[in-house]
Order: C-alpha cells, then sequence, then structure tokens
C-alpha cells in the first residue's frame, strides 16, 4: 500500500494532479446525483414523483440542468455587503468541505494523503465551515442572514464537542488516527466469525458511539432537524438568503458535500471503510471504492429520510439537546469503551 | 403622489446597554414578512428582537386589501356579492358564502327546503376539513416537517374533487346562493363522500403518528404561545383558537344556525395534554379532532339527506330584501365569521361588513408572543391560523 | 430519572413510527399526474373558460348584466324589418344584430353568474384551460363574427329603415292633414309639429336626447381618461404593459366613443319618433 503510493507520487506531478482531483470529480458526481436522489425520495415519501422531465428516463439531468441555470445567473451582491467577504464565503464553504476528503480512504489504493493525524486533520478543517457561513451571514448585512450566522457558530462549536468525543472512543480502540489504518484493522472476519471485523460489531457501546456520532454528524452538517441556519421557514434562508446563483450553489454544494464526507467518516470509523462485508469476497481497491460509497450513500440516504420525516428543533432545544445529552453520554460512553477494552483486550 | 405615510406604532429600541464585558448588547428590529415564507400570505409582523427573543411584535396588516366592503356596495344585485365573499377567506370559501346565504335569507325571511340545508352542512363539514387540513399542514410546514404538509394537501385534493364536481370549480365556488344552491349535486355524490370518509380516518391517524405525536414537534409547540383562556376572550378570538383555550365554545353547538341542531358532535376543546393549557399544541389539536368531529356530522347528513328536493325552489327572482339590518353568524374554521348587512330596499347593499374571524384572531398575536423566540413566533402565527384574504379583506 | 427514560423512549419511539410511515410512502403509488401527457378527467361542471354559441344568442343582455366584475360587453343593433335574423334553438326569435361580443377573460372571475341567466342557454363553460398568453388583450374573447362592414352596414340599413319608416309616417300625415284641411285651410305644416301640444312633446325628448347624448359622451370621456391613467401607472412597470394598456386605452376609448354615438343616435331617432307622432 505503502508502497504503492510511494511509487505513484514519484510518477510525475500531472499524474498527481489528476489523481489528486478524483476526490473533487467524485464530489461533484456525487453531488448531481444526491441532489436528485434527494428529490426523488422527497418526492415519493410524499406520494408525489419528483423530477421526471429532464432528460428522460426518471428526470436525471434535473440537477445538471439546475447547474447550467445556476451558472448563468447574474452574481448578485447586496449593495451594502461586505463585498469581499461576501464573495469569499462560499469558496471557504466549499474548500473546507473538499479538504477533508483528502484524508479519506476512498479505496485500498486511493487515499489523497497518507496523513498520520488525519481524524484530527477533519476534524479541524471541517471547523473552518462556520467561518465561512459566519462570513456569508455578516457580509450579507442582512439580519436573517445574521441570525442564522449566529445559531451556525453555537451549533457548530457544540457540536464539534460530542462528534469528537465518539472519535476519540473509536481511536481508543484503532490506537491510530490515521484512518487508512482504521480501515485496514477492520478487515478480515471478526467477532463471532461471522460479523465484518467492523468497529460497530466490536463493543455494544460501539453502536451507541454510532448513534451519538451519527446525531452529531447531521448537526454538523446542518441537516434536519438540525438545519437551523438554513431552516427556511423562520430565517427565510438563514446565511444563504442573499446569495443567489453559483455562489447559491457552492453553498448547496457544500451541504451535499458535508453530507458525504460525515457519512463518509461514519462509514470508516465504524463500518470498515472500503472493506467488503463478506471478507475477502469481493475485495480489492476497485471493490474497496465501491463499498465505501455504498456505505456512504446508505448513510447519506438516511439523513434524507430523516429530513423528509422530522420537524425542524428550535435553537434552545438544540443546544439542550447537545450539552445536556449527547455531550454527556458520549464521555460516559469513552470511559464505558475504554473499560471495555481493558477488560477485553 | 401625495406621500402617504404609514403610521406605524412607536417603534422603541432600547439603547444599547452594556454586557458587562466592554461590549455593548443592542435590541434589533426586523421586519418578518411580507415576503417571508411561514407568515401565510403577506403579514408583516414588525419584531423588536433581543438576541433570538421576541420583546414585542407588532403585526402590520392592509397587503392584501380589496375593498372587499366598498365592492359589495358597489355591486348592484346581491347575488353577485357572493364571488366576493368566496375571496375574503379563500382557503374556505364554503363557509363563507353559507354565512352570507343564511343571512340574505333571513333578511328576506326565506326557508330553504331541507336539500339544500343538509347539501350546504355537508359542502361546509368538507371544507372544513379541508381548511384545517391547510392549516395543520401549514403548521408541520412552519415547524419544518414537510411531509405531513403535503400529505394534507393530498385529502385535501380529494375534497375539491368532490367541490369540483358540484360546483365547477376548486377553491371559489360560488355554489351556495341566496336561497339555494347553483347545482344540485352530481349523482354519484354521496358515494363520493362516503368513500373520502372512509379513506380519510385512517389519514388522521397517520397524521398524528407522522406529525402530531412527534417529539419533535411536540416539543416545538407544547408550551409556546400560551393564550389563557380569559386574554382569548377579552381579545374576541373565537373558532378553533378559542378552543384550544379549554373554552367550549362553537357558534353550531351555542347558537345553532341551518340544521346543526339535528347532529350530534362534539365539541373540542385543549386540554393541556403536552404542556400548558392554550399552548400552540392545543390549538393544533383542536383542528386535528375537529375534523373527525366534521366526519361524524357529514355521515350523519348524509344518512338524514332527502333525495328528493329542487335546490331552486326558493331562490327569490330579485333579490330585493327589506329595509332594514341584520347581523348573522356562523362557526367558520377560522371561528366566528360575522356578516353585518344593511339593506335600504333597494337591489343592492347598502352595507355588508365582515366580522372576520382571522382579523380578529391576529389580534391577539402581540399579547402572546412576548419572550417566544424567532422560532416559536413562526409557530404561533401558524397556530392562530389566519388567512391574510380575511385578515385584510 | 424515569420521566428521562420514558422521555428518550416516547423521542425514539415516535421518530422511527415517523420514519416507517415515510418509508411505507416512499412505495406507495404517487398521486402525481404528468400534466402535458397524462390528463385528469375534467368532471362536466368545470369552469375554465367561457364560450358563447352565437347563433343562439338574442343579445338580451342577461348575462352581462349579471357580471359582477363587469367583463362582458354587448353591443347590439336593431334589425331592420326585411332581414330575417332567424330563431334560437330554443324558439327564440332573434331580434337583434350582435355587433359586438367580448368576454374579458383575464378579468373574468369564473364565478359563472353569467351562465345561469341566459334565456337560450347560449353562454357557457367549456374545458379549455390552456389559453393563457403573453398579452392580456388576447385574453378579450370575441365572440361576434360580424365584420366592422356588416356592422356599418346594418346600422346604415337601420338608419335608411327609419328613416323611411318616418319619412312614410309624415307623408301619411301629411296626406291625412290635406285630406282634413281640404276645406281651406291651404296650410298644411311641413314640420312635424301641428298642434302646441305634440310641439312641447317634441321638445322636450329632444332635450332629453340631447342630454343623454351629452352624459354619454361625458362617460365616454371619464373611462377614456381612466384608461389613460392606468397606462401610465402601468407605463412605469415596463415598456410593453404601458403599450398593451395604451392599445386597450385606445381600444376603450374608441369603444366609448362608438357607444357615445350610439347613444347619441338612439336620442336623436327617439326624438325623432316622439316629433312624429
Ligand atoms: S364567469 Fe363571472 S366573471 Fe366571468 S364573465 Fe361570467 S359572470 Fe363575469
Ligand atoms: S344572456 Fe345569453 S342570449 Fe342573452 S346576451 Fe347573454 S349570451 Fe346572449
Amino acid at each position: 500500500m505503502q508502497e504503492f503510493l510511494e511509487s505513484f507520487m514519484s510518477s510525475g506531478p500531472l499524474v498527481v494532479f489528476v489523481f489528486s482531483i478524483i476526490p473533487l470529480k467524485i464530489i461533484l458526481v456525487y453531488a448531481l446525483f444526491a441532489i436528485w436522489l434527494e428529490r426523488k425520495v422527497a418526492g415519493h415519501m410524499q406520494d408525489r414523483l419528483g423530477p421526471m422531465e429532464t432528460g428522460g428516463w426518471h428526470g436525471w439531468a434535473q440537477t445538471i440542468a439546475d447547474l447550467l441555470k445556476m451558472i448563468q445567473k447574474e452574481d448578485i451582491v447586496p449593495a451594502k455587503a461586505d463585498r469581499f467577504l461576501f464573495k469569499m464565503a462560499p469558496f471557504i464553504a466549499f474548500a473546507a468541505s473538499y479538504g477533508a476528503f483528502v484524508a479519506i480512504p476512498l479505496s485500498s489504493g486511493y487515499i489523497g494523503s497518507m496523513i498520520d493525524v488525519g481524524v484530527f486533520y477533519i476534524v479541524a478543517i471541517t471547523s473552518l465551515l462556520s467561518v465561512s457561513i459566519i462570513m456569508a451571514g455578516w457580509a450579507s448585512n442582512n439580519k436573517w442572514s445574521l441570525l442564522g450566522a449566529m445559531r451556525t457558530a453555537a451549533q457548530t462549536v457544540s457540536y464539534e464537542v460530542p462528534t469528537v468525543v465518539t472519535i476519540l472512543s473509536v481511536i481508543i480502540v484503532t490506537g491510530t488516527l490515521n484512518l487508512m489504518e482504521v480501515t485496514e484493522m477492520q478487515s478480515g472476519n471478526g467477532f463471532l466469525g461471522f460479523l465484518p471485523n467492523w468497529i460497530i460489531f466490536h463493543s455494544p457501546f460501539m453502536i451507541l458511539a454510532f448513534f451519538l456520532f451519527f446525531i452529531a454528524a447531521l448537526a454538523e452538517s446542518h441537516r434536519v432537524p438540525f438545519d437551523l441556519p438554513e431552516s427556511e421557514s423562520e430565517l427565510v434562508g438563514g446565511y444563504q438568503t442573499e446569495y443567489s446563483g453559483m455562489r447559491w450553489g457552492l453553498f448547496m454544494l457544500t451541504e451535499y458535500a458535508d453530507m458525504l464526507l460525515l457519512s463518509l467518516v461514519g462509514a470508516t470509523l465504524f463500518f470498515g471503510g472500503w472493506n467488503s462485508p463478506f471478507g475477502s469476497f469481493m475485495d480489492g481497491p476497485l471493490w474497496g471504492a465501491f463499498w465505501m460509497l455504498l456505505k456512504g450513500m446508505v448513510l447519506v440516504f438516511v439523513m434524507m429520510w430523516l429530513r423528509w420525516t422530522l420537524p425542524r428543533l428550535r435553537v434552545d432545544q438544540l443546544m439542550n439537546l447537545c450539552w445536556k445529552y449527547l455531550i454527556p453520554l458520549s464521555f460516559v460512553n469513552l470511559v464505558l469503551i475504554a473499560f471495555w477494552e481493558m477488560i477485553f483486550k | 403622489m401625495a406621500t402617504l405615510k404609514e403610521k406605524s406604532p412607536e417603534v422603541t429600541v432600547t439603547p444599547p446597554v452594556s454586557a458587562g464585558n466592554g461590549l455593548k448588547t443592542q435590541e434589533m428590529v426586523v421586519n418578518m414578512g411580507p415576503q417571508h415564507p411561514s407568515t401565510h400570505g403577506v403579514l408583516r409582523v414588525q419584531l423588536t428582537l433581543d438576541g433570538e427573543i421576541v420583546v414585542s411584535a407588532v403585526p402590520h396588516i392592509g397587503y392584501l386589501h380589496r375593498c372587499f366592503e366598498k365592492h359589495c356596495e358597489a355591486m348592484n344585485d346581491y347575488n353577485k356579492v357572493v364571488p366576493y365573499v368566496d375571496r375574503m377567506d379563500y382557503v374556505a370559501a364554503m363557509n363563507n358564502e353559507h354565512g352570507y346565504a343564511l343571512a340574505m335569507e333571513r333578511m328576506m325571511g326565506i326557508e330553504v327546503n331541507d336539500r339544500v340545508e343538509h347539501i350546504r352542512v355537508i359542502m361546509a363539514e368538507l371544507q372544513r376539513i379541508a381548511s384545517h387540513l391547510l392549516a395543520v399542514g401549514t403548521f408541520g410546514l412552519d415547524i419544518g416537517a414537510f411531509t405531513p404538509f403535503l400529505h394534507c394537501f393530498i385529502e385535501r385534493e380529494k375534497i375539491l374533487d368532490i367541490f369540483e364536481k358540484a360546483s365547477g370549480a376548486r377553491l371559489l365556488y360560488n355554489y351556495i346562493w341566496i336561497g339555494g344552491l347553483m347545482n344540485d349535486v352530481p349523482a354519484d355524490f354521496k358515494k363520493d363522500t362516503t368513500d373520502f370518509i372512509a379513506s380519510f380516518r385512517p389519514q388522521i391517524k397517520e397524521l398524528n403518528d407522522l406529525l402530531s405525536h412527534n417529539k419533535i414537534f411536540v416539543d416545538r409547540t407544547a408550551n409556546v404561545g400560551v393564550l389563557p383562556d380569559k386574554v382569548a376572550i377579552n381579545y374576541g378570538v373565537s373558532g378553533p383558537s378559542l378552543r384550544g383555550s379549554g373554552v367550549k365554545w362553537d357558534l353550531r353547538r351555542d347558537d345553532p344556525y341551518s340544521i346543526y341542531d339535528k347532529f350530534d358532535f362534539d365539541v373540542i376543546v385543549g386540554e393541556g395534554k403536552m404542556g400548558t393549557l392554550g399552548d400552540c399544541w392545543d390549538r393544533y389539536i383542536v383542528r386535528v379532532w375537529e375534523m373527525e368531529e366534521s366526519l361524524k356530522i357529514i355521515e350523519q347528513a348524509l344518512d338524514s339527506m332527502p333525495d328528493e328536493g329542487d335546490v331552486h325552489e326558493s331562490i327569490p327572482k330579485k333579490v330585493r330584501p327589506p329595509a332594514g339590518e341584520i347581523y348573522c353568524r356562523t362557526e367558520t374554521p377560522r371561528g366566528e365569521l360575522g356578516y353585518y348587512i344593511i339593506s335600504d330596499k333597494s337591489t343592492s347593499p347598502y352595507r355588508v361588513k365582515a366580522r372576520a374571524p382571522s382579523f380578529v384572531n391576529l389580534s391577539v398575536l402581540p399579547a402572546i408572543s412576548v419572550g417566544a423566540m424567532v422560532a416559536d413566533m413562526v409557530a404561533i402565527i401558524g397556530s392562530v391560523d389566519i388567512v391574510l384574504g380575511e385578515v385584510d379583506r | 430519572m424515569v420521566k428521562l427514560l420514558s422521555d428518550t423512549y416516547f423521542t425514539f419511539r415516535s421518530i422511527f413510527t415517523g420514519m416507517g410511515i415515510t418509508w411505507r410512502h416512499l412505495f406507495t403509488k404517487s398521486v402525481t399526474v404528468q400534466y402535458p401527457a397524462q390528463r385528469d378527467v375534467l368532471p362536466e361542471r368545470v369552469r375554465l373558460k367561457l364560450d358563447v354559441n352565437m347563433d343562439d344568442c338574442i343579445g338580451c343582455r342577461l348575462c352581462e348584466r349579471a357580471c359582477p366584475v363587469d367583463c362582458i360587453t354587448i353591443g347590439t343593433t336593431k334589425s331592420t324589418d326585411d332581414d330575417d335574423l332567424g330563431e334560437t334553438s330554443t324558439g327564440h326569435k332573434k331580434k337583434l344584430w350582435v355587433d359586438q361580443f367580448d368576454i374579458d377573460m383575464a378579468k373574468c372571475c369564473y364565478c359563472e353568474l353569467c351562465v345561469h341567466p341566459c334565456p337560450t342557454d347560449c353562454i357557457t363553460m367549456v374545458e379549455d384551460y390552456e389559453y393563457s398568453s403573453y398579452d392580456r388583450n388576447d385574453l378579450i374573447l370575441s365572440f361576434s363574427d360580424m365584420t366592422p362592414e356588416q356592422i356599418e352596414e346594418v346600422q346604415a340599413k337601420l338608419e335608411r329603415e327609419e328613416e323611411e319608416k318616418r319619412k312614410k309616417k309624415e307623408e301619411a300625415r301629411a296626406a291625412k292633414e290635406k285630406a282634413k284641411a281640404e276645406g281651406g285651410k291651404d296650410e298644411a305644416g311641413g314640420g312635424a309639429a301641428s298642434s302646441g301640444d305634440t310641439d312641447a312633446d317634441a321638445e322636450k325628448a329632444a332635450r332629453r336626447a340631447e342630454r343623454e347624448a351629452k352624459r354619454a359622451a361625458r362617460k365616454a370621456e371619464r373611462e377614456g381618461k381612466d384608461a389613460g391613467e392606468s397606462s401610465g401607472a402601468a407605463g412605469e412597470s415596463g415598456g410593453s404593459a404601458a403599450k398593451s394598456d395604451d392599445t386597450d386605452a385606445d381600444k376603450e376609448a374608441r369603444r366609448a366613443e362608438r357607444e357615445a354615438k350610439r347613444a347619441a343616435r338612439k336620442a336623436e331617432r327617439e326624438a325623432k319618433k316622439k316629433s312624429e307622432e
């Protein structure tokens, strides 16, 4: 693995460049797909059909058409806005979530960068997102945007705690922050012989840990029921209110990229990453990518499913949930997992 | 253009106060609406916010004013008022027509036959269900749940289909006329309605599972916007918003009009099951269970509806009421809708005034929203269930 | 603690029931109608667009009078004796040329109040809902199939006939008077008036006609102005709108003019008739 990566790194800048934008391509294609899927899921859950016309089969090209429309749109900056910050914010947002993909092993043969502090890096760089949202909210010079931005700041900062603590409980088991190594540890058959050797099956507390992680991830990616920064029925559009055209599109892209990112992190930490669920069957770098994305997409689907089922929390309830339930629970869980680890290993 | 200065209540924003750490905080004034997704039309609420806490809320209305009352005076025929009545509370047009027709009939001393009465009651109750479906659906939408909203719309659509078959229109029917109906109901009306009732009962349960008892929804609406019964009565609140506060007041029961005294149904009141009595959840759940009661009324009415009877029987050739005035009130989905009509013995009304329930209910908004958060504001507006067409008329 | 646990249980149970419901709906058949491809079967009473069967219209204007928003404009000319307009399918005798029958669907509120009073059931709602347009003038449906020349013709004819009738009457009267005046009176009175009484009557009628004509003219002016004003207001919102409004105003003004003329003519006719009698 290591050798492969090293040899590949030394094979010239062009190849490196092509390879290093693989996540970008994946994000773009995925976003097109995910937005279409979201519409379809929403539609069918509401006994509708969703997009049906564009592109022929079940409106598969709808998002592409929307994208083309957005690119053509006028780039409007409000007169009283802070132009520089206003224009920068979407890029920073996207860069933050795109940058995080670098540490995710998409398959056994591909990882953007073999950093030893992978998880740490991801947690750190995704916090940039809240900076960009605050920038957007502040620069828009709109009170709704500002309220949305303030909510984001509070939300992201709070929910980072349970996220990090649950991740930490996984790290106790793996003993490494490098996600490639974390994944490699989960290959083969593990517990009871028939369940895959995934961390979620490692101990009962891990299931709880995953739950906590998933809830926190929902909050971090601002999805319903935690979509307070946007909450279109209260804050009009939150920090996105004044954005239009491709800048708004970038925020949208960021939201979906974030969903995928957190799903992939979840898949890597709890569901064996690119490992096949059938042991060595259907294994290999390409199959690995398939499994990885599949697991990610399943989690993304669950996020969509929740979105079209649940109402939205209020900002104080959101904080309540985090500080009164998630954080204590995740700490208790951390301790329990540590004990489990001490006793059984 | 002459300068029209809007007289708005003095907005008092307290001067910045020191937060104690060298920083200063100040209240902020935000306009919620008229272009806001959750103000149910073009309501503007001027919010003074302390952070996210509402310090004061002042509703501004009039963006949808269409001179209903003046229009009525300009009509040279009382019948021509009916389309305008439709457009007041456009999501419950049947009820509006019903009230207007009743007022005119009382004024002229017209008795309509039993079939007409039954059809009117069925239509009015179907409309009540349709209106409540819209109300609870959009309330869910305000709270952030999109799916129940569309599920409600699917059911509402079925009712509109029934209306369309009978009257030809889906929203503004002009169906209930002074002294009768525009058309008799189509032949399969009974079957359609029975089918709808059968398919709708399980949907109420599903709505309860999906939305009413959802923990997040309950948390968002219980103990929010508490409207004590005394305050409600003082403000003249009526309809489900009043019953949500535990006041058993329903004109169908307390001042029966048409043939409502014949039917057996309960007046649903809020019980404060999830929190305080008179909170948003109570107002919401009253609507949900009222749909069930309406179903009961419809079933009874369908059973006792005579098959014979000319719906045009007592339509007067020329509507020329004797000089005088009348106030006639009915229970629409939003509350007490009263028509005050003055006739000068001519064929056109001298004055038609409508006491619109939404307008009166809206007035309670400032009283119950102080201390709430911005997100609660949305819930409160949704739970009072206003239709701006009726507020502004 | 118990409350906390039961709350948690309640929370998760409600969330999972909700998810169960949405999951079930994911696989229920959707209610959407793929509109241009599929179409709903509409009930027969739908109110979508007005249609007038001009063969049956007797020009009684009941529909025009019933409309709450005044979006029907009917213009009629009396038919002459030699024209037989035939009967409607319901057996009503047609006596008027309906030279104008415009319904402005942009103003129409689809209340169907116009449909019910029609004695010949010739104005109906039809099942056509795809008639949106970029120009609001396109939404004015003109049902009268008479060309301007035809209108001109029938009006001229009517005038001619009336003239003739008057002349005939005059001649007859003149003849009568002649016969009366045989016994010596050589003056028979070429004018219309013969006695003081009728004279006063005729004068009164003429005055009334004048007044009416004036009023009509004033109304026309006012209407024209109104239309002009509205076009001015619309002009702010865009050139094209202003243009269309301008033509609107023009039309309105022209119509008003026509109306005024017609009223004046009518008044004249009446005056003449009165004076003849
Ligand atoms: S449907 Fe109503 S508004 Fe339309 S033309 Fe007939 S009467 Fe007038
Ligand atoms: S009511 Fe009927 S017959 Fe009379 S003018 Fe109107 S369309 Fe013609």
